[in-house]
Formats: structure tokens, C-alpha cells, sequence
């Protein structure tokens, strides 16, 4: 009874007024990455992504204790360090784009999600860190968890591979 | 029965029930992630997370005090998700309606009768975010954002 969710996230953009944007991805003008300025055709650098990931962690610690209205933790600075630094170790040149989200118990998540194809990284406030990844038919690939941030090294290893993977089918990426 | 704080009676909440789970946002859709290559969109593992409980609101008991879902939506970037109680039983089988969690009923919005907790079970985080993760996979989508601040794009 699995279904993935629905919605066509483009959907909503034709309804925000995007007229330039097609739902028909086989039209999709080839991949351009803008930062700073400057038009690139391979997507950002692995330096760009980090700098992104690093803006979204310092986004993600303003949030205070109780952020959800019942007992959510404030960003763990060292967790937040733990992620960025777990991200460094696995983002490349072209990589799908790392998709940071808060905890409740105060930790990071990172998603990486192409074509169903899918990386989760959690890392919570006491420095542990599980890792996710499944294919786009839903075979799991990778499903560790690690007690401290130096550990699990071939899972990294691993994940690394999985995202390469997932880079050439990228055709979207966040502003 | 009545739940804990608020002295309400508690309803039961059968398995047909449609529960929805509001996924907040803080500006950026905090709690969504786009797929880069279909551009569809969904939940991520952490907007399901527990604290003590996750916090769910059923349909049908909204409908009976004249609400439906827009009543849960707070910023313009809440996406509202559903899952039916027995899709969601199938993984933590304990869920309970306990309207006006916050304790005195009169005090909070009327939506609040219709909050119902999905409780934890006795595991390790990552077997119960295997199961978030499956639940995440199954909800369903019900509303769109009225707006975004930060939108996916397309490479032109």
C-alpha cells in the first residue's frame, strides 16, 4: 500500500505565477547554476555547497527552545558542526542539493532526494548520527547508526558513491 | 473517558479515521523536501518526530464542530499531510484523541478538540525513524501553500 506522495511541487508553482516553469522535465533547459553572478552549466562546486549548507545550519540555530510550540530544543551548535562537517565529507562537484531541516531533540537532518532516490543524515545534540539511503525503487542501500561523530567511515564512504549517483539526474535546484 | 488535562471527554478513534499531520515551516518550508528531479515534494522524516507525542488532528472530528483541515493551517507555508489511523497504527499502534493537549480547553483554538497523539514505541531512534520514514512515504497531500519565500527553480 506504499504510494509516494502526489503532489507535483510544480503545480503549485504555475500557481504562484511561474510562467516560465514546464512540468515536462524532457523540455528542461540544460542544468545552469547561478551564484554570484556567474552562470555555471555543471551545477554548484562542491565549495558552493558547503557554503549553502553552512548559511542553512547559521539559518537553523536562530530557532529557540519550544520553536514548535511544545518542547523542541534549540540547535545543538555542535551537532550543527557534526552535520556540516558529514556533508563536507560526501557533497562533490554537482551534487544534489543537501536539504537541512531541525530536530525536535535539538539535532540536524539532511536529506538528499532525487528522482526517489533518497540519502537521510541525522545527527542528534549528543553526536550520534544515523544514515539512510534507498534507491528510487525503495531498496535499502544503507541503514547505519554511529555513537560518534568518528565513526562510520565506510558508510560515508558508501554514501558518497550513492550521491554521485544520484547527481546526473538532477534538474532542479533551490534558489 | 476524558483525556488528561482539559477534563474533555475523549473520543475513539477508529481505524478509518483520517488524521492530518500539519508540517510546520519557519519562512522556508523547513519541512519539505523537493524531489530534484520530478520537482514532487514531501515530508521529511523529521516533521513527524515525537515530543513526547506527535501531535495529529482527525478529520471527522473537526467535521463535527463545523472545521476541516484550513483550520489548522497557521503560516502561509504549513503543508497539511494525511494519514489514514489505521495506516498509522500499522506502526505505532497506540493513538489516542486528547483534545486541548495544552489543558484548559477554553483558552485555546477551537481546532484543538480534534488533536490526537500518536505515542512513541519502546525502541531504538532508528527503528522508530524506519518507521517514520514509511509513514512519510504514505501520507497524503491536502493543501498547497498560499505563498513561499523560497521556491525551487529550474536552470535557465
Amino acid at each position: 500500500m506504499t504510494a509516494m506522495l502526489v503532489r507535483s511541487h510544480t503545480d503549485n508553482l504555475s500557481m504562484r505565477g511561474s510562467a516560465a516553469w514546464s512540468t515536462d522535465f524532457d523540455d528542461l533547459p540544460y542544468e545552469i547554476w547561478r551564484s554570484r553572478g556567474v552562470s555555471r552549466e555543471s551545477g554548484p562546486t562542491r565549495v558552493e555547497l558547503i557554503v549553502d549548507a553552512l548559511r542553512r545550519v547559521k539559518q537553523l540555530q536562530r530557532f529557540h527552545d519550544g520553536w514548535n510550540g511544545r518542547e523542541a530544543k534549540a540547535v545543538d551548535p555542535k551537532a550543527a558542526v557534526v552535520m556540516v562537517r558529514l556533508i563536507q565529507s560526501l557533497v562533490d562537484d554537482g551534487s544534489p542539493d543537501p536539504q537541512i531541516s531541525p530536530l525536535v531533540s535539538g539535532g540536524l537532518s539532511t536529506t538528499w532526494l532525487v528522482a526517489g532516490a533518497s540519502i537521510e543524515l541525522d545527527v542528534e545534540p549528543d553526536l550520534s548520527w544515523t544514515i539512510f539511503a534507498e534507491s528510487s525503487d525503495g531498496k535499502e542501500l544503507l541503514d547505519e547508526e554511529f555513537e560518534q561523530p568518528g565513526h562510520g567511515r565506510a558508510a560515508l564512504e558508501q554514501a558518497r558513491k550513492i550521491l554521485a549517483g544520484m547527481a546526473p539526474n538532477v534538474r532542479i535546484r533551490r534558489k | 473517558m476524558t483525556s488528561g488535562g482539559s477534563g474533555v471527554p475523549s473520543q475513539s478513534i477508529s481505524n478509518e479515521f483520517r488524521l492530518y499531520r500539519r508540517v510546520p515551516d519557519f519562512g522556508s518550508s523547513d519541512f519539505v523536501v523537493i524531489d530534484q528531479a520530478t520537482g514532487n515534494a514531501r515530508p521529511t522524516t523529521g516533521s513527524f518526530d515525537f515530543d513526547p507525542d506527535a501531535s495529529v488532528y482527525c478529520r471527522e472530528t473537526l467535521s463535527s464542530i463545523g472545521l476541516n483541515w484550513r483550520a489548522l493551517v497557521l503560516r502561509p507555508l504549513n503543508e497539511i499531510y494525511e494519514l489514514l489511523a489505521l495506516e498509522i497504527r500499522t506502526e505505532f499502534p497506540i493513538v489516542t484523541h486528547t483534545p486541548y493537549p495544552d489543558g484548559k480547553a477554553l483558552a485555546q483554538p477551537a481546532y484543538e478538540f480534534a488533536h490526537c497523539s500518536v505515542w512513541p514505541n519502546s525502541e531504538s531512534v532508528g527503528a522508530r525513524k524506519k518507521r517514520v520514514r514509511r509513514l512519510m512515504k504514505l501520507a497524503r497531500w491536502v493543501s498547497s501553500p498560499q505563498s513561499a519565500t523560497q521556491a525551487p527553480t529550474t536552470q535557465s
